[in-house]
């Protein structure tokens, strides 16, 4: 790209129908706050994964003036659409510049731009200051190939440049939710007090191979909170931290914050939590902060499958956990995953006979997919994991379930939690059936 | 899968092979004060109104609120689901607290299904009826379920695997082979069942068979 005075940036968000992109949110708010740019003019279009990929270039290719840089955040279920979307927008203008970024592309950039070759660059970590220095190297001229945290296409070759940490302090990260043309749905909102994760689990790759927890401030958190809240016809959002609960000074400060939303009828949803330390207490603050509704695992019973994907597992504390939800008046839904290293068909029936027991409101089956990043990812090999090598990578096959195993467990274990939900409960308002 | 105690509210009006059955008796119902009898004994919250087609039954809101009254959750109709096509019957029994139907189907297509029955238009009214039940509860944000139920004799054998994926291709979850007395069902019957569902994510299941395809067998558990 030639040095110029003014880039043009689309960061398109393609999201799960309902929902709207948080990542390319971030990345719109540094852009607009970084100094060294010149003038930018970015546009932040959304679709979802229902949109035919033909028709996201297309509304791409009609953005006027058009885009100099594209930016693209990619995750397992999203990634065939924006990778198609890329072939085209990048065949009708080959002259733009495609930046990716996001749990899918990161981990395997190299794989990536090698496999898509309208893809100029990708973000290997965090993207916001990687992005706003792609674009200063490109305005002025630069190689972006140089930028650390970033892995370019230079002619022919695939460069990387060096390594860029984490993030320290968050609170310099522009919040989201400052951007006016930041348009909050509710239901479909979701907001984070914190990136990394407590927990190491050989499934997923929240915590990015490390246990270290980077919070924002409190005033962040509680201004983003209130612009969350505070949206006209907001009534339910949800929190991404992959624990809630992370300690329960923190859950009193959350419900704190929280509580005076919840006096006015705003609920969360879906919020993670570590259940098997929910006793009467944190479920009161979890009641007192407006949640309605939790999820947790335990995705697993097997002895063999928790040591593989190290996870611990206490059946009593996770069924008082539940317990104590239910009685502050919470919803509960636990996850089960089906194809996890050691689990046999058995041990995957013992863990949903486990959760049944409980009487949660919803039982959530999945198939593991085999993400990238991840520790099944790099040892998938050692464990004898077949998995399909296109995004969203589901599971094929392991050691102890063939594939036609996989396929019946996930029939016959959704049928059964189909089962489950289709309830009245005896509790609801008035006394009659809900 | 969770385990469903059934309460009979009478006898007949459930579709059958007239083959097997030329002369069905007429339909009898229990009264509410049996039913209410019954659901007392049933342990658990989870129960299927059965052996009588229940929108024939004079009675049937006054059955649903017996159930629910009797601390009951997971309520179950088996019917052939002709009646939920009528307006209000769908939305009618959701409001009263039924969330689950199990729907008895003979036959894939129309014409072998009403001539199996004895009753024209009851395959079409079948269908109709699934789908109001869907529809209604989609428009009330009501978790429901539909499941299926294939009476297989002699005479309909050969269309299980068609009726299961009719059954499955409606929204049926799980779908149960009730083999006639003294009739054994085919292996290849099964595995062609199995399959149908299969692949339109339902689970068939043979309840008590010799061949029993139960849940959660592993590779190759199929007896």
């Amino acid at each position: 790209m030639k040095r110029r005075e003014r880039v043009v940036i689309a960061l398109v968000g393609v999201s799960a129908p309902g929902y709207r992109s948080l990542a390319t949110a971030y990345l719109r708010q540094t852009l607009r706050h970084d100094p060294r740019l010149p003038e930018t003019w970015i546009t932040n279009p959304q679709f979802t994964t229902a949109v035919d990929p033909w028709w996201i270039a297309y509304r791409l290719l009609e953005i006027d003036p058009a885009p100099d840089v594209f930016g693209f955040s990619v995750m397992c279920f999203n990634a065939r659409t924006v990778y198609e979307t890329i072939r085209i927008v990048k065949r009708a203008r080959p002259d733009a510049y495609v930046v990716v970024g996001g749990p899918e592309a990161g981990p395997q950039a190299e794989h990536v731009l090698g496999a898509y070759e309208g893809i100029d660059a990708v973000v290997t970590g965090e993207g916001e200051y990687a992005l706003c220095d792609i674009v200063h190297s490109l305005t002025r001229g630069g190689d972006p190939g140089s930028v650390p945290g970033v892995v370019a296409r230079d002619g022919n070759a695939i460069v990387a440049g060096p390594h860029r940490p984490l993030i320290d302090d968050l609170d310099a990260v522009p919040s989201p939710f400052a951007d006016p043309d930041m348009l909050a749905t509710d239901g479909s909102a979701y907001l984070e007090t914190y990136r990394g994760c407590p927990h190491r689990c050989a499934y997923c790759y929240e915590g990015k191979g490390s246990t270290r927890i980077r919070s924002f401030g409190w005033d962040r958190i509680a201004s983003d909170i209130a612009a969350l809240a505070g949206t006209p016809g907001m009534r339910s959002f949800s929190f991404i931290d992959p624990v809630f609960n992370l300690t329960r000074e923190r859950l009193g400060r959350l419900a704190d914050l929280m509580e005076p939303w919840a006096r006015r009828g705003v609920r969360l949803h879906t919020i993670e939590v570590d259940i098997e330390r929910i006793d009467a207490e944190e479920a009161a603050l979890l009641a007192r902060a407006g949640v309605a509704s939790v999820e947790t695992g335990p995705q697993t019973v097997g002895t063999a499958a928790l040591t593989e994907c190290r996870r611990a597992f206490d059946p009593d504390r996770f069924a008082a956990g539940v317990d104590a939800c239910r009685r502050a008046g919470i919803a509960v839904e636990c996850d089960l995953i089906i194809g996890l290293p050691g689990d046999t068909a058995d041990s995957v029936k013992d863990a949903y006979d486990f959760v049944s027991s409980l009487d949660p409101d919803t039982i959530q089956l999945s198939t593991l997919h085999v993400l990238p990043g991840t520790d099944l990812w790099n040892r998938a090999e050692e464990l004898g994991l077949l998995f399909d090598p296109e995004p969203p990578h589901e599971l094929i096959a392991t050691p102890d379930l063939a594939y036609a195993d996989l396929r019946q467990l996930e029939v016959s274990g959704n049928a059964a939690a189909r089962i489950h939900h289709a309830r009245i409960r005896p509790s609801s308002p008035g006394g009659g059936p809900s | 899968m969770l385990e469903f105690a059934e309460v009979s509210i009478g006898r007949g009006g459930l579709p059958s092979c007239v083959r097997c059955h030329p002369a069905p008796q007429p339909p009898r119902f229990a009264s509410d004060a049996e039913i209410a009898e019954a659901l007392r004994g049933v342990a658990g919250v989870n129960v299927t109104f059965a052996d009588a087609e229940p929108f024939a039954h004079p009675h049937l809101p006054q059955l649903i609120r017996l159930a629910v009254s009797a601390g009951m959750q997971r309520i179950r109709l088996r019917t052939d689901a002709g009646a939920l096509a009528s307006p209000n019957n769908a939305a009618g029994v959701i409001a009263a607290g039924v969330r689950q139907i199990e729907v008895v189907l003979l036959a894939g297509e129309a014409g072998a299904g009403d001539a199996l029955s004895g009753r024209p238009g009851l395959f079409a009214a079948a269908l109709a009826g699934i789908s109001a039940f869907t529809e209604a509860a989609r428009a009330v944000g009501a978790r429901v379920a539909v499941l299926g139920r294939v009476p297989v004799c002699r005479h309909s054998e050969a269309g299980v695997a068609s009726a299961v994926e009719v059954l499955a291709s409606a929204g049926a979850v799980s779908i149960d082979l009730v083999a006639a007395p003294g009739h054994e069902l085919g292996r290849g019957t099964l595995d062609a069942a199995r399959d149908a569902a299969m692949v339109h994510g339902a689970w068939v299941r043979h309840p008590g068979g010799g061949t029993a395809i139960e849940p959660w067998a592993g590779a190759g558990e199929t007896a």
